[in-house]
């Protein structure tokens, strides 16, 4: 049996002074696989993926990486840190954080440079990037100055650079018009097909067969409240309204 | 039909009264306040420009930054150590022209050549005065018998003004060089131009989260005056505005906490260990070693020009 990319034993967290936001979640994911993490508002979608890229850490239970876990002390290892953050890349919810460099051409050499890649490689992904995600004409731009959409591009097109073999993001596709979304869709296709693992939190159910193969659902609760295939959660309307993922008028 | 049923008071919507109304007059202080509050807007909008200009073709940006770096604060140096009237104005007017070449936005560094002088000349005028400068009367401002405390004689004099003159040319001509440092360096090559400088790391660390939080809170303070402009019906006086300002701050901070601190996971989740790191190579060009010969020129000169 081969061992579990991301392994969440019993996983649960809470922000200091507030209600637990994880409770007792366990999963695992495997290499290459397409997998949402659906939730209403609230549910803990978000603060599972700050765990699975290990910038929180479990209060109870734990979470590993190939095996290892995932604590402050192995992601202060020089190899361990570098091998992870080089490995999994994290589309933040909110782009203004994740972008802080001077230019969108900047903003796409960040991370590699600081995996201490060769100069000349990291121009040439940027350069493709750049092209492959049609943003050359913001290259010198800042990427504060650009709109929500641009922003949310952007902020991906900083992660592919440093070609992740791993993917969490947090709501890709809000705030993109339709055609990014198309192109943003096709990427992950293309991604996925090449051994990309994409891990997104959504609570959109209308792209949900077009990223993601299983679902895990997180109650409001704070709680697993199913794991499985995409289809059966699409066709599990009590389940969808017991998780606030679907409301009926009146 | 609608399901959800409303109050009666948010069916009857408030009326526009078209027409003259009555002006309402706003204290003087609540416009500063207001003032002080839309700036932050400006703040935004001088960081993009900042980052513009120094991202635009021109003769100071071309330029090592490390070389730049020392270059502009050795000729601050030098020109706090320059006594001439000869001296100042060449340096001056080697700010200028170095502006010139870096086709800088005029527009903006007028407003900073004309207020500096201006703010400086205010806090020098007492020194003009032969109470604090003694020396050959100017203008006569007052001519009395002994009277208390009040001195004899109140005037203006030559030496005095001399001296806030020159103070005021010094500090334009300072100011003008920090200006064309940061108005000509992209951030994070004016970090590495630090790092030169032998800066310790952790310090400049400090700056480059410093200068993207600045950003974000500058962001949300606009937003938050705009929420509070859209939902403001009359001015409610100096002290409720005094007291709305309080609390927008303490609101700032902990809406900014939260973002700030994502701000630093995401430079954590994308490899950022603590050194500024830039994807062009500096390297030192002929030019910089002609800007360094001249720049030693003018400091020289400046320094033993009487």
């Amino acid at each position: 049996m081969t061992m579990p990319l991301f392994d969440v034993s019993n996983a649960s967290f809470c922000y200091p002074g507030f209600p637990d936001s994880l409770i007792d979640v366990s999963l695992s994911i495997e290499r290459g696989t397409r997998t949402a993490l659906l939730g209403a508002n609230g549910s803990g979608k978000s603060t599972l993926l700050f765990l699975l890229n290990g910038l929180y850490f479990a209060r109870q239970g734990s979470v590993s990486f190939n095996g290892t876990k995932l604590t402050e002390t192995a992601l202060d290892t020089n190899a361990f840190g570098t091998e992870f953050r080089k490995s999994v890349g994290f589309l933040f919810q909110n782009s203004d954080a994740q972008l802080f460099c001077p230019t969108v051409f900047d903003e796409l050499c960040f991370g590699p440079l600081q995996m201490g890649m060769p100069k000349p490689e990291i121009r040439r992904r940027a350069e493709d990037t750049l092209k492959l995600l049609r943003l050359e004409a913001f290259r010198e731009r800042s990427p504060q100055a650009l709109s929500t959409g641009q922003k949310k591009t952007v902020a991906l097109a900083s992660l592919l650079t440093a070609a992740p073999s791993v993917l969490l993001m947090d709501e890709p596709t809000a705030g993109l018009d339709p055609r990014s979304q198309a192109l943003l869709l096709d990427l992950l296709d293309a991604l996925n097909e090449s051994g990309t693992t994409l891990v997104t939190a959504t609570h959109d159910l209308h792209l949900l067969p077009e990223i993601a193969d299983r679902a895990v659902v997180l109650g409001e609760d704070h709680r697993v409240a199913f794991d499985g295939p995409v289809d059966d959660v699409l066709a599990n309307e009590d389940l969808l309204l017991k998780t606030n993922l679907m409301f009926r008028r009146g | 039909m609608n399901r959800l049923a409303i109050p009666d008071w948010m069916r009857q919507q408030a009326e526009f009264e078209a027409g003259p109304s009555h002006r309402v007059r706003t204290a003087p202080g609540v416009r500063f306040a207001r003032k002080a509050l839309s700036s932050f807007s400006d703040l935004i909008a001088e960081m993009v420009t900042q980052k513009d200009s120094a991202m635009r073709p021109g003769y100071l940006q071309a330029l090592d930054p490390r070389v730049k770096t020392v270059v502009l604060l050795s000729l601050v140096v030098a020109m706090t150590l320059v006594h001439s009237w000869g001296s100042l104005l060449l340096g001056y007017t080697a700010c200028l022209a170095l502006a010139a070449v870096s086709h800088l936005p005029a527009k903006r560094l007028l407003k900073v050549w004309l207020v500096v002088p201006l703010f400086t000349l205010v806090f020098m005028l007492p020194a003009t005065l032969n109470v604090v400068t003694d020396g050959d009367p100017l203008v006569v401002l007052w001519r009395s018998a002994p009277l208390g405390f009040l001195p004899e004689n109140l005037y203006v004099t030559f030496q005095g003004v001399e001296i806030a003159g020159k103070m005021m040319l010094r500090t334009a001509a300072c100011v003008s060089l920090a200006l064309l440092l940061a108005y000509t360096t992209r951030t994070d090559r004016l970090f590495r131009g630090l790092r030169a400088l032998f800066v310790p790391s952790l310090f400049v660390t400090v700056l480059i989260v410093m200068d993207r939080y600045l950003a974000v809170i500058a962001k949300v303070a606009e937003e938050i005056h705009m929420a509070k402009l859209s939902r403001s019906i009359r001015s409610r006086g100096l002290r409720a505005e005094h007291e709305w300002v309080a609390a927008g701050i303490g609101s700032l901070f902990r809406r900014t906490q939260s973002l700030g601190h994502q701000v630093y996971l995401a430079m954590l989740s994308r490899g950022f260990t603590g050194e500024a790191l830039v994807i062009d190579d500096l390297h030192t060009k002929p030019a910089d070693y002609g800007f360094m010969a001249v720049a030693a020129l003018i400091a020289a000169s400046l320094v033993l020009l009487k």
